[in-house]
């Protein structure tokens, strides 16, 4: 369905992502693993739209959306969950998830959906009138994942999950992200934490200094020698 | 007392005007980081279509601010769209250099159509005061109030309870997730700078028949949008109403009790006060929307 092919991102002159290519098809959970600064991020980022490609193509369901704005490619059902969650802090946690739904059409439909995210982060319901910058930690991430799925996203782009969250809360997400997968969700998974990126892929992608060095089943990956002493510390 | 709740009333009715120029100046601020020093330039333009409508024309008063406010609604939009949207990736000073030009050229515009004599709008209401107890109030005060206290009441609802209006809030407090949720910058850009001109300019159509109306009357209407926004904090929405309201009783207080002379020297003691006991605004927290 996502397709990168040859993808070269710079900002300003650092030159970011070098000829990157990588796919994903329907259903499937891919992850992209790599160390800081391997341009994790800004691959998720070119794909939103907020970086643009200096060369290659991206193509989602074979329309080509390198050129595509922001708000036509979340129109075409791509999610982002961000690095460092972004929640609105001084919006409720209902009108963030409103702001999730923003470019639906089917409004009368979103009762469903909000229904479907409080059964999936009941604390969420118990805050629905909470501004969002009051949440804890665990709490925003889990408002920046429901969030992102008020856009019943045909692709699901998370960004560090995991990030600067208690061990509990990491496995939290980890379950959240299986069961989504389960579900028949596309999702596409940043993350620093290789381990619990690979134990739930399918596929994976392992990123340095912004090139593929390394892609294949999670098994294989993870069975990789040089991922296994780099990424998995042994 | 009597005499002190005059001054009041008659303040707070000025002050509703300055937070009506506020709550615009503070968040075309906020949203668009754009400085914009031609707000008292839509101000007095505003007068002047009152002046052309009501008083040349003939058009009822009430009918003139409304297509005084949706012509500079269009106005507004076409300014973000010809002269701020191309300068957005440059630094501050950039567009607020731009609006510091477009402010000149306006007030020389409306020097060529208008000349430099100050005008009167006329009254467009009767001049019998109400008396109510020991205060007098004439009916063009009581509406100029009015008027001003139902556009900061449905801007502030506009904003909170409208999806756009959320989305003006989203994008104020953080642009890039704003964009990942698909909102449309440039859209809420437009919608704000063209909404903040539109109301400079009913601000200017409703004090226009209470003072004169002259080319060169929105220097001062800007540098008190200015002192307000500062007083109120930077991009503080409740913050500007506040000191909007306090600017109007301070001057007209300052006006009765000491000396008229000082009323415009008031803005800037106020400025100076706030920067000194409460730097991030009146309201604490700068940078607040909602
Ligand atoms: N806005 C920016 N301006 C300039 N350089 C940037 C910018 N954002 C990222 N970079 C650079 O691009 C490269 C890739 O950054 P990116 O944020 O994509 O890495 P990452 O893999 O997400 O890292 P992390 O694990 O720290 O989140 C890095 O060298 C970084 O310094
Ligand atoms: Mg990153």
């Amino acid at each position: 369905m996502l397709q990168l092919t040859d993808v070269d991102v710079y900002y300003g002159r650092v030159h970011a992502l070098k000829s990157v290519s990588l796919r994903i098809e329907e259903g499937e959970l891919v992850t992209l693993v790599g160390a800081n600064g391997a341009g994790k991020s800004t691959t998720l980022k070119t794909i939103s739209g907020m970086q643009r490609p200096r060369n290659g193509t991206i193509t989602f369901y074979g329309e080509d959306i390198g050129t595509k704005s922001m708000e036509q490619i979340v129109k075409l059902g791509i999610a982002q969950c961000p690095e460092g969650r972004r929640v609105f802090p001084d919006l409720t946690v209902v009108e963030n998830l409103r702001m999730g739904a923003y470019t639906r059409k089917d409004k009368s439909e979103l009762k469903k959906d909000y229904d479907e995210i409080f059964s999936l982060f009941p604390i969420l319901n118990e805050r629905k009138q909470q501004s969002a910058g009051s949440l804890s930690g665990g709490e925003q991430q889990m408002l920046a994942i429901g969030r992102a799925l008020m856009l019943r996203p045909r692709l699901l782009m998370f960004d560090e999950p995991s990030l600067g969250l208690a061990p509990i809360l990491v496995e939290k997400m980890a379950e959240v992200i299986n069961l989504l997968h389960n579900r028949g969700t596309t999702i596409l998974l940043v993350e620093q934490n290789a381990e619990m990126a690979l134990r739930l892929a399918d596929r994976a992608y392992v990123l340095e200094t912004g090139r593929v060095v390394l892609e294949g089943s999670s098994q294989s990956v993870l069975n990789d020698e040089h991922v296994r002493s780099a990424y998995l510390g042994n | 007392m009597a005499e002190f709740l005059q001054h009041l009333l008659n303040g707070l009715m000025i002050g509703g005007i300055y937070a009506l120029m506020g709550i615009g100046l503070t968040l075309i601020f906020g949203i668009m980081n754009v400085v914009n020093f031609s707000h008292g330039e839509f101000y007095m333009l505003g007068a002047f279509g009152v002046l052309t409508l009501f008083t040349f024309m003939g058009v009822p008063y009430v009918l003139s601010l409304v297509l005084t406010a949706v012509f500079f609604f269009m106005f507004g939009s076409v300014i973000e769209r010809l002269i701020l949207r191309p300068l957005r990736s440059q630094p501050v000073e950039v567009p607020m250099l731009a609006t510091i030009g477009l402010s000149i050229f306006l007030a020389n515009i409306a020097l060529i159509i208008w000349d430099p004599t100050p005008k009167d709008i006329g009254m467009p209401f009767p001049l019998v005061a109400v008396q109510v107890g020991p205060v007098s109030l004439t009916p063009i005060r009581l509406f100029v109030f009015f008027a001003a206290l139902v556009l900061i009441a449905g801007s502030h609802l506009f904003l909170k309870y409208t999806t756009l209006g959320t989305a003006i809030r989203a994008t104020f407090q953080d642009r890039d997730a704003a964009a990942l949720m698909g909102i449309n910058i440039d859209v809420v850009n437009m919608i704000t700078f063209a909404w903040g001109t539109a109301i400079a300019a009913i601000a200017g159509g409703l004090l226009g028949p209470i003072f004169q109306v002259f080319p060169t009357m929105g220097a001062a209407a800007s540098s008190k949008s200015f002192a307000v926004v500062i007083a109120g904090g930077l991009g503080n929405f409740p913050g500007a109403i506040l000191a909007g309201l306090l600017l109007g009783v301070a001057e007209s207080l300052g006006a009765g009790y000491i000396s008229s002379g000082y009323r415009d020297a008031i803005a800037f003691i106020m400025i100076i006060v706030v920067l000194i006991f409460r730097p991030t605004g009146l309201l604490g927290k700068s940078r607040r929307l909602g």
